[in-house]
């Protein structure tokens, strides 16, 4: 079991949407990368709140998935910095947690809030929801 | 709190507290043991979330091979004292599993290592360290591990607890016993179809505790512990001895020397329908003419029953109720010894109770399978009453001896309490009712049965 | 998973397949959880599992994997005797897969190698795994047991699903790893009882949920488990509402010793050695009931019904227009008889039938049958409360042996039950010039009843207290 061959699933495909995955449990993020990449997107993952940070500028995802417990830059104020950061506000952000934090997480500037554990429909509903229709359409 | 000459770390339970004395010594390692479901984990959860109330130092909580950490939090949030606002806060899960099945059990140590560096915590919880055992290539290997913890945990201020679930067995065997300077388990035992819950403390260095099993039980606020009840350790001083209190029944108190003496435990034994009932009642009711408050603790009548008894004898039930009288209606199926005799206990510190009835001491034993602990509860009980200057009356039941043959009597019960007062069962030929004083410690008292009715006002001795 | 825009934090359940065991479950198992089956070969642990499966059919596929315990094909030939069985759910909604091969080949791996592939290719919404405790066997270290089993919790705890695990464990088991990882544990039992099997089943964990404590009695029927759930003692309202009412005793003479009849709800013991008048005066009271429009409840251990139909006919009565006018019968044999089965049975009656008297005749034969005297008595007792809470009145008779005594009522628990009555009448039977019967009340809770020793009479309309 290597957390690398968890973490990145299928053939990169340029074209597909960008989702962000801010996750330290790896078989969340092996289970929804999996998923996602069937529903037509493409999945990059980071494992602290710092690291999110980078690849947002890097990568500029078309949304991004966040847990609200990270190490040393935690959820809520991944959410603030990227709300605050006119290059990054614009990007939506989905909290996806354990926590029961929905009215936290959208205080912090969250578009939407999804409870752990994962199922792939309910998944996939709220991040084509989430995710500008055109842009997830042409590839699905 | 009583002050143990160095720190301690409370519980976030009061009971506990009160069981270990104040807390777990500060900068201590305890171990947390019990088996599945005997509510370890809510025990130190609960712990964690009243530290982190006083806005202190972080706490750190590593969940190792038992269980993914959201799995904990997702049960975490059912209980009142989670605040979802300390967690990330002052409050720091980790989930160390994937490293551990990756790196070994040496993982264990990386973590701590940082997180003391990083977050310096006032606690420390690993849950499971029982878990890391089976990962260990070898039992030396576990033993390195835990020396090297120990010596680095050592040069910081943290109090540490493991959590597993282990058994008595392990206790015996396993290295992070010997070093624990606190030890507390929980277990649950099958009493017939029920299930009984107990805490109790193995170990506590540089502290006594209050030894044996403590009833507890798991709501939606936590472990409720029921301490175990224990004769009064310094007796105060009975400047009441002398006193006597009217017993409330008409021409009792001349048999018994003018009255019961105040802070006396009386015995009261009669078969069913001997008006053990209806005296005890006047008895409780008669401190409510005097201004006072008296506790009615029954087994057999539910709060609608007994109000009919008191209508009986021509009083009214909320009248009483608004006046002093406190009905303590408890199920003895339902629960254990333990939590109905703190009950009581705490009724009495709380409401300021001059007299109490118990009807009666036999269903407690009845319906327990350990009667030693009910006659060890009993007589605590007795003791702390008469150091408070509460006198009570507790029925005992004696089985009609028409369908006995002969009546049975409890010596223990007896030993235990000041006065012993019999009534007889209307018998043939003549079916007159007596009452007599059996006992009356300190007394010159009248041996022989004396007649008495039970009319619209109660019981009338003649 | 939960999509919610507030923090309300409710608790999704799965459905056991028994409304009884939910409700010991307090509405199901948690959702996401992982549960373990224990119990001995035989104990039911496959039948729970399956009669959970197919009520649960539906929507995302349930999977059960059979690991090294019987064929695919043996498991479904048992299981179509059940009423529960869907042939039209099984390999769609409901799929049996044998990967015993596998992990005899590869161990716990390969188990987890297709819980893996189950979630991302089938999305199950169970998951149950029969047997779990077998993959010790082919394991070669705890060590690695230990990888494995966290490997596993942690792809179950990520995905929207419920997982079961079955095993023959015993006690000594539940310092396995598996158990620190389950959510709920279920203990089923089986005790031997002279020819007959007591089976229970016990809670013994189910995290982020409240459960009925103890071990609750079942059976195992064409339905699958049918499960009695201990009865306990019934929450008391707080408030004072005084039952003061009396109803007639339908004994002619019995009310005046009785200052106007019983209370309503109150509960009489009828004790007196055979042929003294119980079940004739228990009878009455249950009569007189149905005369006034009050459905009754005769539940009767002894005696057969043509023996119930002739001691009425000697009332004047008709057995089938009495029950026609409310009298209803309940009759189990005292060979067969499972005390909490009796007792499910009453109270669905009391509740169904509007019942307001009730006769348990006799409580002595609910001793004698009972494997834990302990259990019986915790029983009577909730049962006298419930039936206080409920407004109904009841008679109990008890039969005491040798005439005016009876050394064996204490020891045998009938002393422990005239605790708990709140009336105690005793009929005796004297031969002095003649034979004498009669009645004395022993007890009479919150009443200053009669003294006396009363002469009974026999006459056609029944048994009456002679003036």
């Amino acid at each position: 079991m290597e957390r690398r061959h968890l973490a990145n699933i299928g053939e990169s495909v340029p074209d597909r949407p960008m989702v962000l995955m801010v996750e330290t449990d790896s078989y969340i993020r092996h289970f929804a990368s999996y998923f996602l990449h069937e529903g037509g997107y493409e999945v990059n993952c980071a494992d602290d709140g710092y690291a999110a940070l980078d690849r947002v500028r890097l990568d500029s995802p078309a949304l991004i998935i966040t847990e609200l417990m990270l190490p040393h830059l935690d959820g809520l104020a991944l959410c603030r910095l990227l709300k605050a950061d006119p290059a990054t506000a614009a990007v939506p952000i989905l909290v996806f947690s354990a926590l029961s934090a929905d009215v936290r997480a959208l205080e912090s500037g969250a578009n939407a809030f999804i409870m752990k554990p994962i199922e792939k429909i309910a998944l996939l509903n709220m991040v084509n929801s989430l995710v500008p229709s055109k842009l997830a359409g042409e590839n699905s | 709190m009583i002050d143990r000459g160095y720190k301690c770390i409370s519980t976030g339970n009061s009971e506990m507290d009160k069981i270990l004395k104040g807390g777990f010594p500060v900068n201590s390692i305890n171990v947390i043991m019990g088996q599945p479901g005997t509510g370890k984990t809510i025990f130190a959860e609960q712990m964690i979330f009243h530290h982190a109330r006083q806005e202190d130092r972080p706490i750190l909580y590593l969940t190792t091979l038992s269980e993914p950490m959201s799995k904990i939090l997702t049960y975490l949030q059912r209980f009142t004292f989670f605040d979802p606002e300390k967690v990330g806060s002052s409050i720091h899960y980790r989930d160390i599993g994937f490293d551990l099945t990756e790196k070994g059990i040496g993982a264990l140590n990386d973590h701590l290592k940082e997180a003391l560096h990083l977050l310096s915590p006032k606690i420390i919880v690993v849950d499971s360290f029982k878990a890391l055992h089976d990962l260990a290539e070898s039992p030396p290997e576990m033993r390195r591990m835990l020396y090297e913890l120990t010596s680095m945990l050592s040069a910081y201020e943290t109090t540490v607890f493991f959590i597993g679930e282990y058994t008595e067995e392990n206790s015996r065997v396993m290295p992070e016993f010997a070093i624990a300077d606190g030890i507390v388990q929980f277990l649950r035992s099958a009493v017939s179809t029920r299930d009984e819950r107990f805490v109790r403390v193995l170990k506590l260095r540089g502290s006594s505790y209050l030894e044996g099993l403590h009833g507890c039980r798991i709501t939606s606020s936590g472990v409720d512990i029921f301490p175990r009840l224990v004769s009064p350790s310094v007796p105060e001083k009975y400047t009441w001895q002398q006193a006597r209190i009217n017993s409330g029944i008409d021409g009792f108190d001349e048999i018994v020397g003018g009255g019961l003496l105040r802070g006396s435990t009386t015995l009261l034994e009669g078969s069913a329908g001997a008006g053990k009932s209806n005296f005890s009642l006047q008895f409780a009711l008669q401190a409510l003419r005097e201004g006072g408050r008296s506790l009615y603790v029954n087994f057999q009548e539910n709060p609608t029953q007994l109000a009919r008894s008191i209508s009986a004898l021509g009083f009214n039930p909320d009248e009483c109720k608004a006046a002093g009288l406190e009905l303590l209606y408890e199920s003895p199926v339902e629960l254990q010894i333990d939590s109905i005799i703190v009950k009581i206990f705490r009724l009495i510190e709380e409401q300021n109770i001059q007299r109490v009835v118990i009807d009666a001491i036999g269903d407690l034993e009845v319906l327990s399978r350990d009667l030693d602990r009910v006659h060890d509860y009993i007589y605590s009980l007795a003791q702390h009453l008469a150091v408070r200057g509460i006198t009570s009356i507790m029925t005992y039941e004696t089985v009609p001896s028409h369908i006995v043959g002969s009546n049975f009597h409890n010596r223990r019960f007896s030993n235990m309490s000041d006065n012993i007062v019999r009534l007889e069962s209307p018998k043939a030929p003549d079916f007159i009712r007596t009452v007599s004083c059996l006992k009356a410690r300190g007394t010159v008292h009248d041996l022989k049965p004396h007649p008495f009715k039970i009319t619209g006002s109660g019981i009338q001795v003649s | 998973m939960t999509t919610s825009m507030k923090a309300n934090y409710s608790i999704e359940r799965i459905s056991s397949g028994s409304s009884e065991t939910d409700l010991i479950l307090n509405g199901g198992f948690p959702k996401n959880s992982i549960n373990i089956i224990m119990g001995s070969p035989g104990s039911g642990k496959t039948i729970f599992a399956e009669q959970l499966m197919f009520k649960n059919a539906g929507d995302r596929p349930i999977l059960y994997l059979t690991t090294l315990s019987e064929p695919v094909g043996k498991i479904i030939r048992y299981l179509q005797g059940f009423s529960f069985y869907n042939e039209a759910a099984l390999g769609t909604d409901v799929i049996y897969e044998d990967i015993g091969p596998a992990v005899t080949k590869e161990g716990v791996n390969a188990l987890n190698k297709r819980i893996k592939s189950a979630i991302l290719e089938q999305s199950p919404k169970i998951i149950i795994v029969d047997s779990f405790k077998d993959l010790h066997y082919l394991t070669q270290s705890v060590a690695e047991m230990r990888r494995h089993l966290y490997e596993f919790t942690s792809m179950i705890t990520a995905y929207d699903t419920t997982v079961f695990l079955i095993g023959e464990y015993t006690t000594e088991s539940l310092s396995l790893p598996e158990f620190t990882a389950a959510d709920g544990i279920i203990e089923l039992l089986r005790t031997p009882l002279g020819t007959r099997d007591e089976r229970f089943v016990r809670v013994l964990k189910l995290r982020g949920s409240s459960y009925l404590e103890g071990s609750h009695a079942f059976k195992i029927s064409q339905h699958g488990l049918e499960v009695f759930p201990r009865l306990v003692t019934p929450e008391i309202p707080k408030s004072f509402t005084l039952l003061d009412e009396r109803i007639t005793s339908g004994v002619e003479g019995l009310d005046e010793l009785l200052h106007g009849g019983f209370l309503v709800g109150s509960t009489t013991l009828l004790a007196g050695p055979t042929g003294a008048g119980k079940t004739t005066i228990a009878l009455q009271f249950a009569m007189d009931g149905v005369r006034q429009g009050i459905p009754a409840l005769f539940v009767n251990f002894e005696e057969n019904p043509t023996q119930l139909e002739r001691t009425i006919k000697g009332l004047g009565g008709n057995l089938e227009t009495l029950k026609a006018e409310g009298l209803h019968l309940l009759y189990a044999s005292p060979v067969e008889l499972q005390m909490d089965s009796i007792i499910v049975s009453m109270f669905a009656r009391i509740e169904e039938l509007g019942i307001k008297r009730i006769v348990i005749d006799s409580v002595g034969d609910l001793i004698t049958t009972a494997s834990d005297p302990q259990r019986l008595h915790d029983y009577i007792y909730a049962l006298t409360q419930h039936f206080t809470v409920r407004g109904v009145t009841s008679i109990v008779t008890f039969e005491t042996l040798g005439g005016l005594t009876d050394l064996g009522f204490k020891s045998s628990g009938g002393g422990r039950f005239s605790y708990m009555s709140d009336n105690i009448i005793l009929l005796q039977v004297g031969l002095q010039d003649r034979i004498k019967r009669t009645l004395s009340i022993l007890k009479e809770r919150a009443s200053s009843h009669d003294l006396g020793v009363n002469e009974i009479e026999i006459t056609k309309s029944g048994i009456r207290v002679k003036k």
